[in-house]
């Protein structure tokens, strides 16, 4: 865990005016920021006429045109929606290794997405989650509510074990509006992942897995004869290591991402590895090439 | 399969062996602990390769420790095939003839060659067999079967044996009557074929016999000159056995005696003919004499080539004459130059006082003294005393004409070489007042010894224990002996019979020496372990020397030899032409194996060490 006071601090605000503009430049055609749903509705950009009908709201009737045509023609605009974005950051104990640490990645990854978003006039909720929901900022929309959110991330700690299943359960077993949910964790999680995402899916919502893992994690270097013990459950497991053994775990680590991404790529979800050893500017850039977290 | 291990052994190998293995797992380095996020990755590996490999290590890791544990426990207990090895119950019966001592040009003895040939034997054996363990000598071997190890500790027990007739042992007699075990058990006999040239028919046969050079003595006397009793001279006789192409023949004799006298001789006896050698011992004095041979070549047997003798001569004899001045008596005594003569007076209180310290001899004529005196004495006269020989009464004591002379009597039959008598000439001698010995009373268990005389009458006598004594039947004073002119010479032996020292000569083994009581020590003065038998002292001379035998004021000097033309003829074996038993029955080849097979279990050790750190073992 990261006892930085100054996570969010100002060279960290200029990576996301420059995360900002890269946006920007990777969306040229469309309006940065306002995501347009496809019910039509009270929004303010025209999309369409059609002849007024009886119970129609009167303030949408184009009156300019009924004196050019004598006849009443009803204005329809796209409804203007916000997009709901909850960022669930996990704050298990194994998110408290590496070099920045995974939990201050994954934190700044969640401050970057909401700067973004609030700047997009999205809403933005932020959930901490171990084994079960352990805080929740609600949904803020607004560019004045960006601090908010970062004094929320940087209160933020680790400690204790991993369940997504839970948290999802939990999380959505209330009715939330339909939206995009970002899940940033190592995804060491024991329970059924799948399972959990099932719970995002089931409910319509859009989803965005970010699988944060150290240098060390992708790539262990460890002693020939090692007892390793699990931050979370204190488990101990003796493992004499060999490049046959290094092989076998990066296989078995391969393998445990392709089944999320295999799972994410099925239902349209987005999928991607950040290393915690790189710039974190990197993994949002990564994230907005996918072109789901902007629409 | 048998195992020539004891069980013992045997379990105290896998023990052993089981933990070293353990703590070779107990000191394998501790694993370094490391934390990590999550073992999930990790547990997903190592139960995969759990599932896939840990059988075939764990299977490598168990075979490598067997492998070791058994090549250990191979190399402890060394296995013998079966039919290699002998079972059931076994006789072995040694030869400890004389000759087994024999040096062989290779190294060691025969009875090396025979003790290594029974003890492979032992070895190669099953650990189930019993074994009976017998010798030539018939003394020294078990009466019972024991088991390998007991009969290993008996075997160090035994060796060459001097002294003792040796033949082959009635295995059957004993093992008892009725015994079924003779039948049933194997017999086998090591040896060299020179004492005991036949073994029972169905008796395996193992030879240990090689033909060796050796030159020995095969006699050694120091005596005195028939002249003159006060000068030696030595006997010596020589034999010597080459084997094969003699070099010189050259026998290099050395005697040696006290303050550093000595004489030289070079002698050349013919193959297997003893020579005889007379050397004068001109300026030795009283004390041990020793001879010793050397030959250019190889000697089979160092015993036979020392031999001890003993110049017993005293230079000075201090005598007292008792019963008063007596012309005769003290004319004769200071005849001889060696006398330093005192005169007590008649009475029974004359020898009251004596100090044996102080007189080397008591001459008594007259009436004898009621108890014997501490000292060697020379009686002459008549009346009895309950230490001399009972005397005959009446008329038959006294042998003779009427004016009661009595012709001397002659030598009884035996007698003609006893040191006193030997070639002197009393046919002439007279003598009056006889008053005879009951010769019939001189018999075996009389200390007196008749020396003139018939089978009735006894006129000289003479005792050897406890201390020598002469006694004449008649006064000297009453006879003509001193006018006879061997009697300075009989006198002189006399004088030397009774006050020399008593010398003894021995073979080598076991010697007994006449002494009720008394102690043994060997030529530096350290005492030797002996035994009362009865009257007789009896300790192991096996070695040539000379010792001392001390008790009850008297001493005699045991001068133990060889001195056995049989013995020191190394060759004389029955089983000459037959090639010498292999050194390597059946069985030793497990023997010979431990060392590869600890070898072996090492190497293993070190290859599971290595596997394990290549993570190839568990």
């Amino acid at each position: 865990m990261s006892n930085s006071d100054t996570l969010f601090d100002n060279d960290f605000m200029e990576r996301l005016e420059y995360l900002k503009l890269m946006a920007t430049r990777m969306l040229p055609s469309r309006h940065r920021g306002e995501h347009r749903a496809r019910k039509r509705g009270s929004g303010i950009e025209l999309a369409d006429y059609r002849p007024y009908v009886d119970g129609d709201d009167t303030r949408d009737v184009d009156w300019k045109a009924f004196l050019r045509l004598d006849k009443l023609v009803l204005r329809i605009f796209d409804e203007e929606a916000d997009l709901p974005v909850y960022l669930f950051v996990d704050r298990s104990a194994s998110m408290a290794f590496g070099n920045p640490p995974k939990f201050d990645f994954a934190r700044k990854m969640a401050g970057a997405l909401s700067y973004i978003g609030l700047m997009n006039h999205d809403l933005i909720s932020i959930v901490w989650y171990g084994r079960k929901i352990d805080g929740w900022m609600a949904p803020k929309r607004g560019r004045n509510q960006i601090f908010r959110a970062f004094r929320f991330l940087d209160a933020g700690d680790t400690g204790g074990a991993t369940s997504l299943a839970a948290c999802f359960r939990t999380f959505f077993g209330s009715r939330r509006k339909r939206g995009l949910a970002v899940v940033l964790s190592d995804l060491m999680d024991e329970e059924d992942l799948l399972g959990a995402f099932d719970a995002c899916r089931y409910q319509k919502h859009d989803m965005f897995v970010v699988q944060v893992l150290t240098p060390e994690e992708l790539d262990p270097a460890l002693p020939d004869e090692a007892l390793l013990t699990d931050s979370e459950d204190g488990s101990e497991r003796r493992v004499r290591v060999t490049p046959r053994l290094l092989d076998r775990y990066q296989k078995a680590l391969a393998e445990h991402q392709e089944k999320v991404e295999e799972y994410c790529s099925r239902y349209g979800f987005g999928f991607c590895v950040a290393n915690s050893g790189e710039p974190f500017e990197d993994a949002v850039m990564a994230i907005f090439k996918t072109d789901r977290f902007i629409r | 399969m048998g195992f020539g291990a004891a069980p013992l052994l045997i379990a105290l190998g896998v023990l052993l062996t089981a933990g070293i293995i353990v703590v070779l797992y107990w000191v394998r380095p501790e694993p370094q602990p490391v934390v990590v996020p999550s073992n999930l990755i990790w547990r997903r590996v190592l139960d995969e390769r759990r599932r896939r490999e840990d059988f075939w290590r764990w299977l490598t890791s168990l075979v490598i420790a067997l492998l070791a544990g058994l090549a250990v426990i191979l190399a402890v207990a060394q296995p013998i095939p079966e039919g290699a090895a002998r079972g059931g119950r076994i006789v072995v019966v040694m030869d400890t003839a004389p000759s087994m001592a024999a040096a062989l040009p290779g190294g060691g003895t025969r009875w090396d060659q025979a003790a290594e040939q029974v003890r492979r034997i032992l070895t190669a054996s099953s650990e189930t067999s019993e074994f009976l363990l017998l010798d030539t000598a018939g003394d020294r071997g078990g009466r019972s079967f024991i088991g390998r190890r007991g009969a290993l500790e008996a075997l160090e027990d035994l060796g060459p044996v001097h002294g003792r007739e040796h033949r082959f042992p009635d295995v059957a007699d004993l093992l008892g009557p009725g015994s079924d075990a003779a039948p049933a058990a194997e017999v086998i006999f090591v040896g060299d074929g020179v004492y005991v040239p036949e073994a029972p028919e169905g008796v395996e046969r193992l030879s240990v016999f090689e033909s060796v050079s050796n030159a020995g003595i095969t006699a050694f006397d120091v005596r005195p000159l028939p002249s003159d009793p006060g000068r030696f001279e030595a006997f010596i006789e020589v034999v010597r056995h080459p084997v094969g192409e003699d070099d010189a023949g050259v026998v290099v004799l050395q005697i040696d005696g006290a303050g550093g006298a000595s004489a030289r001789r070079t002698l050349r006896p013919e193959p297997g003919t003893p020579l005889g050698e007379t050397v004068p011992l001109t300026g030795f004095v009283a004390g041990p004499v020793r001879a010793v041979i050397a030959i250019s070549g190889e000697d089979g047997l160092p015993a036979d080539d020392v031999a001890h003798a003993y110049i017993p001569a005293r230079n000075r004899l201090r005598v007292l004459l008792v019963g008063g001045p007596n012309p005769f008596w003290e004319a004769a005594l200071r005849l001889d130059p060696r006398v330093s003569l005192s005169v007590a007076g008649p009475g029974p209180d004359a020898l009251a006082d004596l100090d044996a310290g102080s007189v080397d001899l008591v001459v008594v004529e007259g009436a004898p003294p009621e108890a014997m005196p501490p000292v060697p004495v020379l009686f002459a006269g008549s009346g009895s005393a309950g230490w001399l020989p009972s005397r005959l009464g009446g008329e038959a004591a006294g042998p003779g004409d009427e004016e009661g002379t009595a012709v001397m009597l002659p030598v009884v039959r035996g007698q003609m070489e006893h040191p006193l008598l030997r070639d002197l000439n009393l046919e002439d001698a007279l003598a009056r007042d006889v008053e005879a010995f009951d010769a019939a009373s001189l018999g075996d268990r009389s200390p007196w010894t008749l020396l003139l005389g018939d089978s009735r009458l006894g006129l000289l006598a003479a005792r050897e224990s406890p201390l020598r004594s002469l006694a004449f039947a008649f006064p000297i004073a009453r006879s003509n002996l001193p006018l006879q002119a061997d009697f300075p010479l009989l006198l002189s032996r006399a004088l030397s019979w009774l006050t020399d020292v008593q010398v003894r000569r021995v073979g080598l083994g076991q010697a007994r020496v006449a002494m009720a009581a008394g102690a043994i020590f060997d030529a530096d003065g350290r005492e030797v372990p002996s035994r009362r038998l009865g009257s007789e002292i009896s300790f192991d001379a096996s070695e040539p020397s000379l010792y001392y035998a001390a008790g009850g004021g008297r001493e005699v000097v045991v001068a133990a030899s060889l001195l056995n033309r049989r013995a020191s003829n190394l060759n004389q074996s029955a089983w000459a032409g037959e090639p010498p038993a292999s050194l390597a029955p059946a069985g030793t080849v497990a023997s010979a194996l431990w060392p590869l097979l600890a070898l072996f279990a090492l190497l293993l050790i070190v290859a599971e060490w290595v596997a394990f750190h290549r993570h190839a073992t568990v």
